[in-house]
């Protein structure tokens, strides 16, 4: 299904945001993910569903001023 | 000791510390270590699917308190987004309120930078501003819960020192219920002294150091620098003159 993923189209085969995170190989302690304008909890992700059209931002710390 | 104490938390470094920009993640490690820092800021990013990088938190020293910058946020709503992702992060709830929408001179939003303040105390965060030096902007940031209030000594990045010098002087004499923290345009270690010397609580460095010869070396002087400037406050300057005013007794000449 299409989704878009830190403003990018993407096509993915995840159904929840723990198997989008794995399918990317991210660190869950290393980000934070926004799933239509809503802070998605750790604790939450292997239940959250993910829908055609879905707004996902990851996020992590870079360096900054 | 000479501490002092933002949002609940005492701190005995006066050295905050900026963490964009360095040549590498390692150069960042030896400048915090070197610098003494207790506070450091970070920002959120979108993260690049297409390469892990490395995450900064692990290059980071334990038990230092992660500010993180709202950088990027052009209005109080974007702001007040990135605080909260930056809380779900699980590394504390202080943010420093970054609000630009200028990309010439990075000039801070006094207005929507007070309306993200007064949500985010509201919401229980540790806020410190970043904010152009208006006293009647400082006094509505203090109203709206900030825990301290940091203007800017010139514009961001560019390395010209206390250009805001007396309207910074105002804060510092006027505003005494938050600790005023210089942050932006600190160029070097004698600027750095300088703020404290007025009276600043702290101040916040990050180019004047990535954009060193040697980084780490240059935060030690830094760390010099503020300690001395903080120091000179704590004495008391002597007073300026127009004339000479002799250090040497003016009797017992062996000439007439």
């Amino acid at each position: 299904m299409q989704i878009k993923l830190n403003g990018e189209p993407k096509e993915i085969q995840a159904s929840t945001l723990e198997q989008l995170v794995s399918s990317y190989r991210l660190n869950p302690e290393a980000i934070v993910i926004e799933l239509n304008n809503v802070i998605a909890r750790k604790q939450t992700w292997a239940t959250t569903a993910l829908n055609i059209g879905d707004r996902v931002e990851i996020v992590s710390f870079v360096g900054g001023g | 000791m000479d501490e002092f104490i933002i949002g609940g938390r005492t701190l005995s470094s006066r050295f905050l510390l900026g963490t964009g920009k360095f040549k590498s993640k390692q150069e960042l490690r030896e400048v915090i270590c070197r610098s003494g820092a207790e506070v450091v800021t970070v920002a959120l990013r979108r993260i690049d699917l297409e390469k892990n990088e490395d995450n900064i938190l692990s290059y980071l020293p334990e038990n230092i308190l992660l500010l993180t910058n709202t950088s990027g946020a052009r209005n109080a709503d974007e702001a007040v987004r990135l605080a909260r992702l930056g809380r779900a992060a699980g590394h504390g709830n202080w943010v420093k309120i970054e609000v630009i929408n200028d990309s010439k001179y990075l000039l801070p939003d006094n207005a929507e930078t007070i309306k993200a303040t007064e949500i985010l105390a509201a919401e229980g965060f540790v806020v410190l501003p970043y904010m152009n030096p208006d006293l009647y902007a400082a006094r509505a940031l203090v109203k709206a819960g900030a825990a301290a209030v940091m203007p800017l000594g010139s514009l961001i990045g560019s390395n010209q020192g206390l250009r805001m010098k007396t309207l910074i002087e105002v804060l510092i004499a006027e505003i005494s219920d938050v600790p005023i923290i210089v942050d932006a345009g600190i160029g070097r270690p004698s600027h750095a002294a300088e703020a404290m010397e007025m009276g600043a609580a702290a101040v916040l460095v990050n180019t004047a150091l990535a954009t060193a010869g040697d980084p780490p070396r240059m935060a030690e002087a830094f760390a010099k620098a503020i300690a001395a400037g903080r120091l000179a406050w704590l004495a008391g300057t002597g007073e300026t003159s127009p004339l000479a005013r002799a250090s040497s007794p003016l009797t017992g000449f062996l000439h007439g």
